[in-house]
C-alpha cells in the first residue's frame, strides 16, 4: 500500500489520479482458482510484476511519447497579454524549464490557500494578500540624487505612496537601522553616506543596494491576486515564489499551498513533493495545449529526476551527464572531456547500456537482447536427442 | 520648413512642400518636366523627395481627375485605330508612370466602376496588379490566393520548350517536352508571341471522378492509350563535359581510346562506341557504363619505383561513362577549346521519357499530383458519346483547397474545344461563368459540365453524373526515372566502411538516430544489430593487453605486438567505426583496454 500512496498527488491539486487497482476479472479468476479466501496481496504482487514486460524500453517509449507531443507544442504556443491575469510560461519553454530543473524559472507562481476561518472573508484574504506583497525602498521613492562630493545617496520618499502602502517613515528608519548602512531620514529624504566611496560607480552600486531593501512583505513576492472558488472561498495567486516564508504564516493552510518552482519546493517540502510537482506541472502543461500523454511516462521521468534525493535535470549537467557508461556519456555531449576523464580515473565501461552497444555493434540489452539464453549441453533436450541418435 | 531631396541629395528648403509637389506633378503632366520624374511629400520626415535617376521600377497608370479617367473611350478607339500612340497619351498627361515612392500617395482604382472623387489613378487593366506568371493563370480571381501561389510554383516546374535552340545548347539536366500546345483557355498574356513559342502543357480531357482507388490522395490516373499516342512525351538531355587538361611538366590528358595497359582499363565492350578520336559518335544508343569520351591522364604521383623503371610511364584511365541507371541516344557532340587552349569535348545524351507511374503532373490552378496508374483505354470510364478521358482527377482534392479556377478552366476548356475557339480566362476581365455555361448549353451539353459516364470495366452506368471537360495539364520536371534508387550491396566509404551516401554514389538509406530509437522501443535488439552490421568487422584482440593484435586468418595464428607470440588472441566482432574510435583514442594517448569476457 505504501507504493500506491506514492502514485497519488496532493489532494488539492489532484485531478490526476492513477488507478492501480487490480481489474475485476483478474480478481475473479484468482478466486476461482485459489478459492474465496485466497490472499489478494499475493495477486497484487503478481499483478504489479506483470505490468511491464521484462526488457521493455520504458525510457525510450516515455521519451518518444513526450517528444512526439512536444514537436506539435512549439507551433501552438500562444501568449496572452493581460493586466489582471498572471501569465505563466507555458508550452515548450515551460517543459524545457521543468526537465532541465532550472534553479530560476521565468515565471514563479504560488497558489496560497488559507485556513477555513480566513478563507471565507474577502476582506481578511485581501489583507493577507497586501501583507505578503514585497515592498522595497525602490517602490516608495519618487527621485534620487547621487553626490560624489558629499559621498552620499539621497532618496526622496513619495509621501502618497507610503500612505497607500500603510507605511511610515519610522518603519523605514527601523528597517534601515538593521542594515550596516550609515543612513538617516531627514524630512522626506533618506540620506545614506558612505565615506569609503571614491567613484560614481560605487555610489550607483550603493543606490541599487538600498533600493533593493525590503520594507514589508515577503521577499520575491511581487504581486498577489485574489481568486474566488466555486464554494465562495478565496485563495491567493502570487507572482514570485517564496514557499518557505509563506508557510510560516499562521493563516496559510500548509497542506495545500504550493509553488510551481520545482527546485524550491524540493528544498522546502522535500523530494516527494517535488516529484509530484514535476508530474503535475508537466501533465498540466501538456494538457493545456490539448495533448494527452499517458501519466505513466511522466511518472517515469519524474522518478528518474528525483531518484537520488535531489532534483536533477535531464541533460548534460543532469541525468545524461551522470550515466555510468563512458561511451554513452561521450556520445551525448562533449566527448573529449568524458574520454580524458575516463582515462585519468581508469574507468571501465561494462557495455550494459544502449548507446555504447550500438557504437560497437553489439546486441543491446533491451527487449529480445535483454535475455541471454544458454543451453546446457548436457540438458534434457540434448540427452533425448543423443539417445535418439544412438538408437539409429 | 521642409527639406527637398533631389535623387537622395539635400538640395534645398521650402515653405509649402505640398504646393511644390502639386506644381511638379502638373508640370510633368503638361510635358514641361520629363515623365520619368517622380515626386512625393513624406509627412513623417517632413521632406520632399524628387527622383529622376534610373533604375527605379515604374508603373503606368491612368490619371483620374474628379472621379473621371483622363483616358476616354475616344482615346481608346483612336489608339486602337492607330491614329495616336501610347507616347501621345503619356505626353498629354493622361497616363503617367509612378515609382514606388510616389505610389504611396496614389489612390488607385481597379476598374472604372469603383471610381470615386478621391481616386487619383486607375489601373489600365486589372490584370496589371499581377506579375507575369500569375497573369498567365486562367481565372485566378476565383481562387484562393494561396492556391495561386502554389499554381505559379508548379507552373514554374513545368516541362515545355524552354528555349528554341535547345538542340545546340548544353544545359545541365535540361528537359524538353514534345508536341506542346497553346492552352485553349488563355489569358491576355498569351497574346505575346514569345509565349506561343515557349509553350508548356497539353490540352487534355479530364474527368473528375474517383476511379479504382488509384487516384486517391492527389494521385491521377492517365490513359495508357493516350501515352502510347505520345501524350506528355518529353526528352531528357544529359551533357557530359570533359577537358584535355595540361599539367606542369609538359604532361597532359589525352582524349583517345585508352590502351589496354592503362591503369583502370575497362572491358573492351565499354569502349565499343568510341570513334577513332576517342569520342562516341552521334546517334549511338548508349547504356549505363558505356564510355562516352575516352581519356587517359598522367599518374598523379610519380612513385619512386617508376623512376628506375625503363619504358613509358603508365597512364591512368579517366574516361567519362554514361551514368548508372541512365541510357539514351547520343544526340550531339560538341568540340571546342577552352580559354587556356585545352581541348574541350561535350557529349549530349538524349533520353526519351514516356509517362510512367510516379511522374508528376499539374494544372494551372495549384492542383498537382502523381500518376498512380496508367490505365488501359478500354478500362477507362467513357461518356455516352464515347469520349474517354486522358486523365482522371480525384474530386476529393477540391473541397478543402477551394481552387475554383480548376473547375472554371474545365468548363471553359470544354466550351473552347466544342466551339473550336480559344476562351479568354483573363482574371477580372475574361469570359464570365454564366456566358460559358450558356454556350455549353447551346452545344447540347449540360450547362454545369457534367455528363453521364459508364464504368469502363463493367459497362455499368455510373450513378452520378461526372464532371468532365478539357483543360491544360503540365508535366512537371520531377520524373521518377531521375529519382529512383535502390541498393542491396554497393560501394562503401573507405574510412568508416559504412555505405556511401547519395543517389549518385548508389548509396544506402541511413537508419538514423530516431529510427534506431524505434527499434529500441520495440525491443527488436537483434534486428537492430543486424541493421548496423553494414560495417561489421572482426578484429583480433590480445586478451592480455586488450589491444588489437595481428592475426593470420588462413593459418589461424597471430601475435600481439606487445605480448608477443604466446599471448592468446581472440577475434571479436565490432563495427569498423568503433575500431576507428579505439585507434583514435590510442592516437591521443588514451589506452582503450578491451577486457574480454566469456562468450555467450
Amino acid at each position: 500500500m505504501e507504493r500506491m500512496a506514492l502514485m497519488y498527488l496532493p489532494a488539492t491539486r489532484g485531478n490526476l489520479r492513477f488507478n492501480m487497482e487490480i481489474p475485476e476479472k483478474y480478481v475473479k479468476a484468482y478466486k476461482d482458482k485459489y478459492g474465496e479466501k485466497a490472499d489478494i496481496e499475493e495477486l497484487r504482487k503478481l499483478y504489479e510484476h506483470s505490468l511491464i514486460t521484462p526488457g521493455e524500453a520504458v525510457g525510450v517509449i516515455a521519451a518518444q511519447s513526450i517528444g512526439e507531443a512536444s514537436t506539435q507544442l512549439t507551433l501552438r504556443t500562444k501568449h496572452a497579454a493581460g493586466l489582471t491575469v498572471i501569465n505563466t510560461t507555458s508550452g515548450l519553454p515551460r517543459l524545457v524549464e521543468i526537465f532541465d530543473a532550472k534553479k530560476e524559472i521565468s515565471t514563479p507562481v504560488m497558489e496560497i490557500y488559507l485556513k477555513p476561518e480566513y478563507a471565507k472573508s474577502k476582506q481578511k484574504v485581501s489583507d493577507i494578500a497586501s501583507r505578503i506583497i514585497e515592498i522595497k525602498i525602490g517602490d516608495i521613492i519618487s527621485s534620487y540624487d547621487i553626490s560624489i562630493r558629499k559621498k552620499s545617496v539621497e532618496l526622496v520618499i513619495d509621501k502618497d505612496t507610503i500612505k497607500q502602502y500603510g507605511l511610515s517613515t519610522k518603519v523605514i528608519e527601523s528597517k534601515l537601522g538593521k542594515t550596516k548602512l550609515n543612513a538617516h531620514i531627514n524630512d522626506d529624504k533618506i540620506i545614506i553616506i558612505d565615506k569609503t566611496v571614491d567613484s560614481v560607480k560605487k555610489l550607483i552600486k550603493l543606490h541599487n543596494k538600498v533600493v533593493d531593501i525590503t520594507l514589508s512583505g515577503i521577499p520575491r513576492v511581487s504581486r498577489a491576486i485574489l481568486t474566488r472558488d466555486k464554494d465562495d472561498t478565496f485563495w491567493i495567486k502570487t507572482m514570485g515564489s517564496n514557499v518557505e516564508e509563506i508557510l510560516k504564516l499562521d493563516e496559510v493552510d500548509q497542506t495545500r499551498t504550493i509553488s510551481n518552482d520545482v527546485v524550491e519546493v524540493s528544498n522546502v517540502l522535500g523530494i516527494e513533493a517535488a516529484r509530484n510537482l514535476i508530474i503535475d506541472e508537466v501533465y498540466n502543461t501538456l494538457q493545456n495545449v490539448g495533448l494527452n500523454v499517458d501519466l505513466r511516462h511522466i511518472f517515469l521521468i519524474a522518478d528518474a529526476m528525483c531518484v537520488d534525493g535531489t532534483v536533477r535535470g535531464i541533460g548534460r549537467y543532469g541525468l545524461s551527464g551522470e550515466t555510468e557508461s563512458v561511451f554513452a556519456r561521450a556520445s551525448f555531449e562533449i566527448p573529449l572531456k568524458h574520454l580524458i576523464e575516463a582515462s585519468l580515473y581508469h574507468e571501465v565501461d561494462e557495455f550494459s547500456f544502449v548507446a555504447n552497444n550500438i557504437m560497437s555493434n553489439q546486441v543491446i540489452p533491451i527487449g529480445t537482447g535483454a535475455i541471454k539464453l544458454v543451453v546446457n549441453e548436457n540438458g534434457r533436450e540434448n540427452k533425448e536427442k543423443d539417445a535418439r541418435e544412438n538408437k539409429e | 520648413m521642409s527639406f527637398v531631396f533631389l535623387n537622395g541629395v539635400l538640395s534645398g528648403q521650402i515653405e509649402e512642400p505640398r504646393k511644390l509637389v502639386k506644381n511638379l506633378i502638373t508640370d510633368r503632366r503638361s510635358g514641361k518636366l520629363p515623365s520619368s520624374l517622380n515626386v512625393r511629400y513624406r509627412k513623417e520626415t517632413d521632406t520632399v523627395v524628387i527622383n529622376t535617376d534610373g533604375g527605379r521600377l515604374v508603373r503606368a497608370l491612368i490619371v483620374v481627375k474628379n472621379g473621371k479617367p483622363m483616358v476616354t473611350k475616344e482615346d481608346v478607339s483612336l489608339l486602337s485605330d492607330g491614329h495616336i500612340t501610347w507616347g501621345d497619351l503619356v505626353k498629354d498627361g493622361k497616363i503617367e508612370y509612378l515609382d514606388a515612392d510616389e505610389e504611396e500617395d496614389a489612390y488607385v482604382a481597379l476598374s472604372e466602376e469603383e471610381l470615386t472623387a478621391e481616386h487619383t489613378h486607375m489601373e489600365i487593366t486589372p490584370l496589371s496588379i499581377f506579375g507575369t506568371q500569375v497573369a498567365m493563370l486562367p481565372f485566378v480571381n476565383h481562387s484562393n490566393a494561396h492556391r495561386n501561389v502554389t499554381a505559379v510554383k508548379s507552373v514554374q516546374q513545368g516541362v515545355g520548350i524552354y528555349s528554341n535552340n535547345y538542340l545546340i545548347r548544353m544545359d545541365n539536366d535540361s528537359m524538353v517536352a514534345v508536341d506542346q500546345q497553346v492552352p485553349i483557355v488563355k489569358t491576355k498574356m498569351y497574346d505575346d508571341p514569345a509565349f506561343n513559342s515557349h509553350v508548356f502543357g497539353q490540352n487534355i480531357v479530364v474527368a473528375v471522378v474517383s476511379y479504382l482507388g488509384y487516384n486517391m490522395d492527389d494521385a491521377v490516373i492517365i490513359n495508357k492509350a493516350s501515352v502510347d499516342r505520345g501524350l506528355f512525351r518529353s526528352m531528357f538531355f544529359r551533357p557530359y563535359k570533359i577537358e584535355e587538361t595540361r599539367y606542369i611538366g609538359g604532361q597532359s590528358d589525352k582524349i583517345i581510346i585508352p590502351d589496354k595497359d592503362v591503369i583502370g582499363y575497362r572491358s573492351e565492350d565499354a569502349y565499343q562506341f568510341l570513334d577513332e578520336d576517342g569520342i562516341v559518335f552521334p546517334s549511338v544508343e548508349v547504356d549505363s557504363g558505356d564510355v562516352l569520351i575516352g581519356r587517359v591522364s598522367p599518374p598523379r604521383f610519380i612513385s619512386s619505383i617508376d623512376k628506375f623503371r625503363l619504358g613509358v610511364q603508365k597512364q591512368i584511365e579517366t574516361s567519362v561513362e554514361c551514368r548508372t541507371g541512365e541510357s539514351g541516344t547520343v544526340d550531339n557532340v560538341f568540340l571546342t577549346s577552352t580559354f587556356d587552349g585545352n581541348k574541350y569535348v561535350s557529349v549530349k545524351v538524349r533520353q526519351d521519357r514516356r509517362v510512367e507511374i510516379g511522374d508528376k503532373f499539374g494544372s494551372r490552378s495549384g492542383q498537382k499530383g502523381v500518376v498512380g496508374m496508367l490505365l488501359n483505354e478500354e478500362d477507362m470510364p467513357f461518356t455516352y458519346s464515347g469520349i474517354t478521358p486522358d486523365l482522371i482527377f480525384s474530386p476529393y482534392s477540391l473541397p478543402s483547397r477551394m481552387s475554383m479556377s480548376y473547375l472554371l478552366e474545365l468548363i471553359a476548356g470544354k466550351v473552347g474545344a466544342l466551339g473550336g475557339r480559344h476562351v479568354d480566362g483573363t482574371p477580372f476581365t475574361g469570359e464570365s461563368e454564366e456566358e460559358l455555361r450558356n454556350e455549353l448549353k447551346s452545344y447540347g451539353f449540360r450547362e454545369n459540365g457534367v455528363e453521364t459516364m459508364y464504368n469502363g470495366i463493367t459497362g455499368e452506368e455510373m450513378k452520378v453524373r461526372i464532371f468532365v471537360g478539357d483543360m491544360m495539364y503540365i508535366r512537371l520536371k520531377h520524373f521518377v526515372a531521375n529519382k529512383i534508387q535502390w541498393r542491396s550491396r554497393g560501394p562503401i566509404q573507405l574510412l568508416t566502411r559504412q555505405p556511401t551516401e547519395g543517389k549518385s554514389k548508389s548509396g544506402g538509406l541511413r537508419l538514423g538516430e530516431m529510427e534506431k530509437d524505434c527499434f529500441v522501443a520495440y525491443g527488436a535488439a537483434l534486428a537492430l544489430k543486424e541493421r548496423f552490421d553494414s560495417d561489421k568487422i572482426s578484429i583480433p584482440v590480445c586478451s592480455k593487453c586488450g589491444l588489437t593484435a595481428v592475426y593470420n586468418v588462413r593459418k589461424k595464428t597471430g601475435y600481439c605486438q606487445i605480448d608477443g607470440e604466446d599471448a592468446p588472441i581472440k577475434l571479436i566482432e565490432v563495427s569498423a567505426s568503433f575500431k576507428i574510435l579505439l585507434d583514435e583514442l590510442k592516437a591521443v594517448g588514451i589506452y582503450p583496454k578491451i577486457l574480454l569476457g566469456k562468450k555467450v
